[in-house]
């Protein structure tokens, strides 16, 4: 590992392009790593009549990329698992441009909240493969690392200092206590239970207190879910992308009016089930980093992990 | 503390007065409850009462239609059963009400503010809020952490009750409405700028709707696409129609609980709104909502001696 003073290391990002720094308390609720590749509103393209011509279509340039500085380790995990539907079967142009120009500085963490539980999901508040800087703040240093072709090109250019073993070592115990403040859920097995969970009855006592918001979904960093729209004008008009979410009604109306997910305790199973069933099944991997996000922004205490250890309790027939 | 609540939850559920009681029950978090409904005997145990009970406890009783429920009350909550009364959307028999007393619902997006770090632990010790967590522990006044729309609260106890539970609760006679005062004397120009600050922030999750006891319609104009009452995305136009039509929708209607503002993950104070048409329907028609399940609901009847004043 490397090491530079967090002054000049952001000097330098300023003059390479667009920094934004991310304060974690600020980036609550929303993820704004999230959201620099998947907006909440995104224009796809604009059309215009024009006389006899016929309709004309644009489709809008890029805004150039961004340097996110302080993206936390779940975060930039979530965005590899946006990329399994984004990039991997189909090729998404919007944010495939979005993902190829932005940068991602990640940061440890070394003061977990209590509502993190990534240490369930294989990885940790020290993981450094996610992103494309891995940085530790060991107060007056950053200790980095680049992590992929284009972090190290974002630090071309920079003088950096090889890390002390002192430094490691500092490292390795801020590691340790970060580690200590997660608790973490044991979900082994979870995937193969839910797939014979689907008619079980416990999902309308989980879903009780659920009110079907949009609240979780908006703030979790791995739901992708967009709803496409065309915005009418007189002679012109637009077409965007706009969040959506599968906790809304109308989310899985169909246009003869009938709704396979007609309750919320449907939509709540369905929740559940993408993340920890359908994704592992689709991917091999889980649909949620344990970001505790969804957890903090619910306004009625709905507390995922609760609902996994529920979930863990429940008799199933083999 | 909730041994009384218990203890009467407990026997109606033994007796098979009711099928379940509706309340709240301690959540994972601190300084906030989580709705819950004890089914059997011993799940008496896990209700509990208290500023930290953040929803409207009578938007559950959507999800328990056609059982038998006793529901735990604060005042809002009382007046909200009664709305849902006159609007036959509850029949009076299906329900047993248990009134609580109330000292407000905690702010609780303001102390963790406040706190500046991470909370792990609270709780409630005469009239202050006591947390521990990464900064220490520090104490906080609940009165001045109270939500706004509780201290403008007329009516703090339950309504009618068929079983009271005693104990320490708000006045209603010194229902504050100072701040939505000051904002009545802002200039046009002032007023928009200081809701559109406010609302600016909305990502339409529409956990106020949902979290509303009064917001049951089965589909809202907000989802409708034929025609398009409210286009998507975040043009401030779009998210003010939203707040201003729902608003429309809840003149006479709206009990001011403020849960539609603690539900807000923005925190984005609705209570301007919510509290200025309680103050609004105080005064022009001497009206609060829910007073009795036999009223009629205010936009639902005229009276020639109505006040005409505003209409221009
Ligand atoms: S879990 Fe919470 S945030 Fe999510 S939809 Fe339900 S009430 Fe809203
Ligand atoms: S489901 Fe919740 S904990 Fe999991 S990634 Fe989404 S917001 Fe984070
Ligand atoms: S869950 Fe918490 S500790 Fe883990 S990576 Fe995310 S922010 Fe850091
Ligand atoms: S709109 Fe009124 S009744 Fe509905 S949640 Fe808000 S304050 Fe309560
Ligand atoms: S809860 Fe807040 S952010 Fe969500 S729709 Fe309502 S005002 Fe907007």
């Amino acid at each position: 590992m490397k090491k530079i003073e967090k002054e000049k290391l952001l000097r330098h990002l300023e003059e390479k392009g667009n920094l934004v720094r991310l304060d974690r308390a600020r980036q609550d609720p929303l993820s704004v790593t999230k959201s620099s590749h998947l907006p909440q509103e995104e224009l796809l393209l604009l059309f215009r009549i024009n006389g006899d011509k016929g309709v004309e279509i644009r489709v809008p340039e890029g805004r150039g990329g961004k340097i996110l500085f302080g993206v936390s380790p779940c975060e930039a995990r979530a965005v590899d698992l946006l990329d399994l539907t984004f990039l991997r079967d189909r090729i998404d142009p919007y944010y495939k441009r979005k993902r190829e120009d932005n940068v991602l500085f990640v940061l440890a963490c070394n003061k977990p909240r209590s509502t993190c539980f990534c240490t369930s999901f294989g990885y940790g508040p020290f993981s450094g493969k996610f992103g494309d800087v891995f940085m530790v703040d060991i107060g007056d240093n950053l200790l980095i690392d680049p992590v992929t072709e284009k972090g190290s090109k974002a630090l071309e250019g920079l003088e950096l200092e090889e890390a002390t073993p002192s430094d490691l070592e500092k490292m390795e115990s801020l590691k340790r206590s970060a580690e200590g403040a997660i608790t973490t859920v044991n979900i082994e097995g979870i995937s193969e239970k839910l797939k014979k969970m689907f008619l079980d009855e416990i999902w309308a006592d989980l879903a009780f207190k659920c009110v079907n918001c949009g609240a979780c979904t908006y703030v979790c960093p791995t739901c992708y879910c967009f709803d496409i729209q065309d915005v009418e004008r007189t002679n012109w008009g637009y077409r965007e992308r706009v969040w959506d979410s599968c906790m809304f009604p109308i989310y899985s109306l169909e246009t003869s009016g009938h709704n396979p997910r007609p309750t919320g305790v449907e939509r709540m199973r369905n929740r559940i089930m993408h993340k920890f069933s359908y994704y592992p099944e689709l991917y091999g991997e889980y649909g949620c980093v344990g970001c505790g996000r969804c957890i903090r922004a619910c306004p009625v205490n709905f507390d995922i992990r609760e609902a996994l250890e529920t979930l863990k309790e429940v008799e199933v027939a083999a | 503390m909730f041994e009384k609540l218990r203890e009467t939850a407990r026997e109606l559920l033994s007796k098979g007065e009711v099928e379940c009681v509706l309340g709240f029950a301690e959540g994972t978090l601190p300084m906030i409850y989580t709705p819950y409904h004890a089914r059997k005997p011993e799940e008496a145990e896990k209700l509990v009462y208290g500023p930290f009970a953040a929803p409207n406890i009578a938007t559950y009783l959507r999800k328990l239609k056609g059982k038998k429920a006793a529901v735990i009350v604060r005042g809002c909550e009382s007046r909200t059963i009664n709305l849902l009364i006159s609007e036959k959307q509850l029949n009076r028999e299906d329900v047993k009400i248990i009134g609580v007393p109330c000292t407000g619902a905690l702010d609780r997006k303001r102390i963790l503010k406040d706190y500046g770090g991470e909370i792990r632990e609270a709780r409630i010790e005469g009239e202050k809020v006591i947390v521990k967590g990464d900064k220490g522990e520090k104490a906080y006044v609940l009165e001045e952490y109270i939500s706004p729309s509780c201290k403008s609260c007329l009516y703090p106890e339950a309504i009618d009750p068929d079983i009271k539970i005693d104990g320490p609760s708000r006045d209603g006679e010194k229902a504050d409405f100072s701040d939505i005062e000051k904002i009545e004397k802002m200039s046009p120009a002032e007023k928009w700028e200081f809701f559109e600050k406010e609302l600016s922030k909305c990502i339409r999750c529409y956990a106020c709707r949902e979290i509303c006891p009064m917001c049951y319609c089965e589909s809202c104009f907000v989802d409708s696409n034929r025609p398009v009452w409210v286009e998507p995305g975040f043009d401030y136009t779009d998210i003010l129609s939203f707040h201003l039509i729902k608003m429309y929708h809840m003149a006479g209607r709206c009990v001011d609980c403020g849960a539609c503002e603690r539900a807000c993950p923005l925190g984005i104070r609705l209570s301007f709104l919510t509290r200025k048409l309680t103050k609004d329907m105080k005064e022009a028609y001497n009206f609060v909502s829910g007073l009795s399940p036999e009223e009629k609901p205010a936009l639902g009847v005229f009276s020639p001696d109505d006040r005409e004043d505003f209409i221009l």
